[in-house]
């Protein structure tokens, strides 16, 4: 953001100055005095020509007394109708302005309810009248304060229009910058506050968060210019617990992310960084003292800071801490050079002095590249995370699918068992039956037939009935599916060749649907069993001319009726009596209802079979529960 | 004009059982009995009966040889199955090789005559697990053959296979109708109905005969 906003000035500084540029043929430059007249006095109207002037070099420094200094600068012929003005890209503590004897503006003073440290640039207009062709005198009071040397700045001269440009520039960077820094420093610090809160073991975003927040305080002192004098020293103690803070952070920082240990030293730092504000409030403002001496010792700390960044980055070669050392050396080297300035050490006098004279410290904007690394870190680190989560979470529902697969499968082992199972109940019910049925027919037969006991007829009769029940067992197991009516079909197919065979007349109603019946092999041999029992009854005994045979499937209740028009129950027990039992307990042993009733005339058997709740697929299991 | 008769049958008392029911009725004669697949073949081949009984255990081989014998050639006569049940697959298979009909091993006497006469007169017993084992039959062979198993070619069965009545005739059949009933379902005669079961018989044994050529194709025995 920051950077955006200095490039777009800077364009737009540029296409200014180039348009400046295109005029400036026909207007004179800004002149820039590099040596003004100096009286050491205290008066609030310029000293008299008389006084003793002595030659320095601009910018000059004075310390705890007031100073007048004389400009003197030519304006040539271009006294025109052209606005001029006078350009001080500092005057920390205010003061006063005279030209030619007159005055001309007045900044703000310290007094003693309030301090004032003007960190923004001054433009001062001349009107007109004022100026003189040839050579003016420019006087300029810098007062007195008791806290710092009394900077007097390395001035301009010029039109107006000339000199706009370059004021705007030094307000942008010392006064706007500032401001913005400080508000996104407050909002970006708190919001990494925020979730060092809720997520205390995040101990980088506490860090940054304190950090940043510290940063954007410190940088207040640069916003707010004019503050009652009784808040002075606490304001200024703020100022250097929140740079102590901030750098003793950074090293935190760093050695958290490096992964070095920083238990005990936290506490030693603590107490530095303590240290600072409370030297100077018991100093009484020693602003001089606390800058060389306590100031000077958070340096090693910023080295350390970037020796530990420098080494993790060589050891880690990641992204982040590549990052974070290019941005801490970048802020250590400026605020090596802030230091340098703000003591004006003879180093960096002799190596630039006109850099000096401008008085640009860059440790503001250093740290605002550190921070925004750091912010930039961060965010990476929260979207891998997200990202690590995302996958987390993929993971996880593979591995979900997978044992769900694995579950069903399992199920699918289970269910097959389960069939094998009932298919094997179902083979055994089969066996029983055969047994029962067909095997203790034969056997009886045979001891009778041994025996000499049989007639033919009934010899006949009984192998005929032994090989209808064959034909039943074998229609009931062979189908290819559990269906009922197919079963239903062969049974008619035969039954009725033979009731037809017999001289009945017989109708088949079928209610069904056209849906299959679900039925095991065994529920469906027993109920064809009863069917078959009350058909031979009709043919041995009920003298009967029709016989109507009626299935129907209501819900999933299978019935199925048999009614003759013979001659009835005449006398159950002598008629068939074993017939009838044996269809009762065939019906009972299936779990099945069923009705014999006289009709006057005929019988009417009809049989009712319940297939339970879920047999939408065949359910062998549930028919051998029911039978059992 | 008489219906001669030939019966393949190795069992003694079966043996004399058919002879005798066929002896008792007086439009049939009985014009050879053969216990063996050769020796049924060559009474086959000097007989030239008119309708033949076979039973398919035979000691030296499958009945279903002595069908294929009896129909080589496109021979104008009809070949009864005996079975058991009348619902194995080895009445699908001897319809396959030509059998017309079936008969039930513990027919009574005026049974066995009846179906002999029934199909010499161009008609064909069906019982309801045959029906279903020929539709199947044919839907088994139009998917193999056509390679797609669409839905939609379910109904539409291969029209030179079987027609739409003939499949109607098998469903009603397969559910336990008799030819009376079916017959009246469709609002046709039940003669009609036999005639019908008698070309499904023959549909399939011819449509096996064109699949047999193919796979002795495949083979390459021809």
């Amino acid at each position: 953001m920051k950077p955006i906003r200095w490039a777009c000035s800077r364009a737009w500084l540029t296409a200014l100055l180039a348009l400046l540029a295109l005029c400036a043929v026909a207007h004179a430059q800004p002149q820039h005095p590099r040596q003004a007249d100096l009286v050491l006095s205290a008066q609030l109207l310029p000293p008299p020509p008389t006084a003793a002037w002595q030659r320095v070099d601009l910018p000059h420094a004075t310390r705890d007394v007031t100073a007048w200094y004389r400009v003197q600068f030519n304006a040539g012929e271009s006294k025109t109708d052209q606005l001029w003005a006078v350009y001080l890209p500092y005057l920390y503590r205010g003061g006063r302005l005279f030209l030619n004897g007159t005055p001309l503006a007045s900044i703000q003073e310290t007094s003693a309810d309030l301090v004032i440290r003007w960190e923004r640039p001054h433009l001062v207009t001349i009107p007109a009248p004022s100026l003189r062709t040839g050579t003016n005198e420019l006087m300029i009071r810098v007062p007195a304060t008791a806290v710092s040397p009394d900077h007097m700045p390395l001035l301009q001269i010029g039109p107006y229009i000339d000199l706009l440009p370059v004021y705007q520039n030094r307000l942008f960077w010392v006064g706007t910058m500032p401001q913005f820094t400080v508000l996104s420093c407050l909002i970006v610090g708190l919001l990494a506050l925020f979730i060092w809160w809720r997520r205390p073991e995040e101990t980088l975003y506490g860090f940054f968060g304190a950090a940043s927040v510290l940063w954007g305080i410190r940088t207040l002192t640069f916003v707010i210019e004019v503050l009652p004098s009784t808040a002075w020293h606490a304001w200024r103690a703020l100022y250097h617990g929140a740079t102590g803070g901030f750098v003793i952070l950074m090293l935190l920082f760093a050695m958290c992310l490096a992964g070095i240990g920083y238990a005990r030293l936290k506490w030693w730092l603590f107490g530095y960084w303590l240290l600072g504000p409370v030297a100077y409030l018991t100093t009484g403002g020693n602003e001089s003292m606390v800058t060389k001496w306590w100031a000077g010792g958070l340096l090693p700390i910023g080295f350390a800071v970037l020796v530990i960044s420098a080494a993790a980055a060589w050891k880690q070669r990641t992204m982040a801490t590549v990052m974070l050392s290019g941005a801490l050396t970048l802020g250590v080297l400026a605020g090596l050079h802030d230091y340098l300035i703000a003591t004006s050490s003879p180093i960096i006098r002799a190596l630039a002095p006109e850099h000096v004279a401008d008085r640009i410290f860059l440790l503001h904007y250093a740290a605002d590249i550190v921070l925004v690394v750091m912010g930039g870190l961060l965010s990476a680190r929260f979207v891998g995370t997200l990202q690590a989560l995302a996958q987390l979470n993929r993971t996880l529902e593979l591995r979900v699918a997978e044992r769900e697969r694995t579950l069903s499968s399992n199920y699918e082992r289970l269910r097959q068992l389960e069939r094998q199972h009932a298919a094997g109940e179902e083979r055994q019910q089969i066996m029983r039956d055969l047994h029962d049925g067909l095997g203790s027919q034969l056997f009886l037969m045979l001891s009778r037939a041994e025996g000499g006991q049989i007639e033919q007829q009934e010899m006949v009769q009984a192998l005929r009935e032994c090989i209808a029940d064959m034909r039943l067992t074998l229609e009931a197991m062979t189908p290819e599916s559990n269906d009922f009516l197919q079963a239903w079909g062969n049974f008619r197919f035969r039954w009725q060749h033979q009731l037809e065979a017999s001289g009945l007349i017989c109708t088949w109603e079928l209610d069904a649907g056209g849906e299959a019946i679900d039925l095991s092999p065994h529920a469906t041999l027993q109920l064809l069993r009863i069917v078959q029992e009350a058909l031979t009854n009709v043919l041995k005994h009920a003298w009967a001319r029709t016989v109507a045979i009626r299935l129907r499937m209501e819900g999933r209740t299978l019935s199925i009726e048999v009614a003759d028009d013979g001659r009835g129950l005449a006398n159950p027990n002598a008629r068939g009596g074993h017939g009838l039992n044996n269809m009762r307990a065939r019906a009972l042993h299936l779990g099945a209802r069923i009705e014999i009733a006289d009709q006057h005339p005929g019988v009417r058997v009809a049989v009712r079979f319940d297939r339970g709740e879920t047999s939408d697929r065949p359910e062998p299991v549930r028919h051998t529960v029911a039978a059992a | 004009m008489t219906v001669s008769v030939l019966v393949v049958e190795d069992e003694p008392g079966f043996l004399q059982r058919f002879c005798d029911a066929i002896a008792a009725e007086p439009v049939l004669r009985l014009c050879g009995a053969g216990t063996t697949v050769v020796g049924a073949c060559a009474l086959l081949d000097t007989l030239s009966p008119d309708v033949v009984l076979v039973d398919l255990g035979l000691p030296d081989g499958n009945g279903v040889d002595v069908i294929r014998h009896a129909m080589a050639g496109g021979a104008k006569r009809d070949v009864l199955v005996v079975t058991m049940f009348g619902d194995d697959g080895n009445v699908i298979e001897s319809i396959r090789a030509g059998a017309t009909g079936y008969l039930l091993k513990d027919a009574m006497p005026k049974d066995i005559a009846g179906s002999i006469l029934q199909v010499h007169a161009g008609g064909s017993p069906i019982s309801p697990a045959i029906a279903r084992r020929v539709l199947q039959s044919f839907r088994v062979d139009r998917t193999t053959a056509v390679e797609a198993t669409v839905p939609s070619m379910e109904t539409s069965a291969r029209p030179s296979v079987l027609t739409e009545r003939e499949t109607q005739i098998l469903r009603l059949v397969a559910k336990g109708l008799n030819f009376k009933e079916v017959g009246a379902i469709l609002a046709i005669s039940p003669n009609t109905v036999i005639t019908h079961v008698k070309r499904i018989y023959q549909k399939l044994a011819v449509h096996s005969r064109g699949e047999a050529v193919y796979e002795a194709n495949q083979m390459g025995l021809l």
